[in-house]
């Protein structure tokens, strides 16, 4: 029996708002990874749920899921989804899987109407050999890379269940990569404040990625990201700003980028600018829009997205399966529906901030604290001001005339 | 660096879009925000591209 925060688990009606169908779908490939990066939420955090469920999903979990996907597209009228083909390690096992469930859904949803599908891979580039990149790329799925930085000492912590650093494979699929751009997505870099910031944003765009987006550790209030002091939950200042401190010097390298080769897209830094111009966001670190990806394990089981697992045992979980139910159940699930609510799931603390609506309380996971849920401002709620002030202020003298 | 507790109740500035610019980020976003006029925007998961 999972114990989940009253809010929005037991208070909130998710009837009394209109739901935003799922355009996203998060479709887990492989339950395990080859790797066993020292900070990985998912296999060193609090929530072992992964240890019951299936290495692999089988051929009828990605035949039903596809049905359902069709199913909610149809019933939705959605001229274009995505899919993320995800793990553990999609790749495994190799190609196969992840052709064989893009396909599922591909074949599903043309018959269904015709809807756009957009599929990528997210890899830890292990198992990206070129034959591998030539099948996902002759089957249009793109492949998105995770790293740490372009330099071996940048991805220490990724490392291989013996202990033996990944980084040598993992390069040689960035080179890879980096030759074939038409296939390449970007890359993912989870923000290591110890590195040195301007190393590591260089040595990634030497890799020619696309896009790059710096994801900020997950943690929580109770479970404080390395460089952070553990506090009762709430915006404290002043404050040190680690985080802060680290991104605003990328921020600056890349804003102020004088070779005209480089014109990386960084998610998290274009979104932020995007909303102090007054668009929404398309991202769930910053911003007030609402979710819309649902995760699919490889039993079937229709969850939130991965990250919740960083809060506590089972809060991913909303004991819903493609094979007994659709997603527009989900939509109705109270951790779904509150990842659609724009302010309305905000902390007061965070109604009455002048950054509030620019960072949007921050991934709603850093919100976490135990005991008291899901309605605090972020656990980095200090280093998001810091950033999205400076984003201000740099956007702002550029972008008045002259 | 520190946060300082008397900026904190600062108002964001508010900054239109410029119709142009010559520097080529801010250029690249006004791109992407005009390709999204129109579309329903929504959060896409983070740990994807």
């Amino acid at each position: 029996m999972r114990t989940h925060p009253a809010w929005p688990y037991d208070s909130l009606d998710t009837h009394a708002h209109e739901p935003v169908p799922f355009r996203q779908f998060v479709l887990k490939v492989q339950g395990r990874c080859n790797l066993d990066c020292t900070y990985c939420y998912l296999y060193q955090g609090p929530d072992h749920g992964w240890r019951d469920r299936p290495r692999s999903t089988s051929a009828r979990t990605m035949h039903r899921t596809a049905q359902r996907i069709a199913e909610h597209v149809r019933t939705h009228r959605l001229d274009a989804v995505r899919i993320e083909l995800h793990g553990g390690e999609p790749l495994l096992l190799g190609p196969g899987p992840v052709l064989a469930y893009a396909e599922a859904v591909r074949e599903a949803v043309r018959e269904a109407a015709g809807c756009q599908v957009t599929a990528t891979v997210q890899t830890n580039g292990t198992r990206l050999t070129d034959r591998t990149l030539d099948r996902l790329a002759d089957a249009g799925i793109r492949v998105g890379l995770s790293l740490d930085g372009g330099r071996p000492a940048h991805n220490a912590r990724r490392v291989d269940h013996a202990g033996r650093p990944a980084w040598s494979a993992a390069r040689a699929a960035a080179l890879r990569l980096a030759e074939r751009p038409e296939s390449y997505a970007g890359i993912l870099c989870t923000i290591d404040v110890a590195a040195d910031p301007l190393d590591v944003y260089r040595s990634l765009v030497r890799l020619r990625p696309p896009g790059v987006d710096f994801l900020l550790p997950h943690a929580t209030w109770g479970r404080p990201p390395p460089g952070l002091d553990s506090r009762s939950p709430g915006r404290h200042r002043p404050a040190r700003t680690p985080y802060g401190d680290w991104l605003t010097a990328v921020f600056d390298a890349w804003w102020d980028e004088k070779d005209p080769r480089i014109r990386t897209r960084i998610r998290l830094f274009r979104e932020i600018a995007a909303l102090l111009l007054g668009a929404p966001s398309r991202a769930e670190a910053v911003g007030l829009s609402p979710l819309a990806a649902v995760v699919v394990e490889t039993d079937g089981a229709i969850e939130q997205v991965d990250a919740l697992r960083a809060a506590y045992e089972g809060a991913s979980e909303t004991g819903l399966n493609v094979h007994r139910h659709s997603f527009d159940r989900a939509l109705r699930h109270p951790g779904v529906a509150a990842r659609q609510l724009g302010e309305r799931a905000l902390a007061d603390e965070c109604l009455g901030c002048p950054v509030g609506k620019v960072c949007g309380g921050g991934n709603y996971v850093h919100r976490y604290a135990p005991g008291t849920g899901f309605r605090h401002p972020s656990v980095y709620c200090a280093d998001l001001e810091r950033l999205v002030r400076h984003i201000a202020h740099r956007l702002e003298r550029t972008a008045l005339p002259s | 660096m520190t946060l300082p507790a008397d900026d904190t109740r600062t108002p964001l500035p508010e900054i239109a879009p410029p119709d142009h610019t010559d520097h080529p980020v801010l250029a690249a976003i006004l791109a992407d925000l005009r390709a999204r006029a129109g579309e329903v925007v929504v959060a896409q998961y983070e740990d994807a591209p």
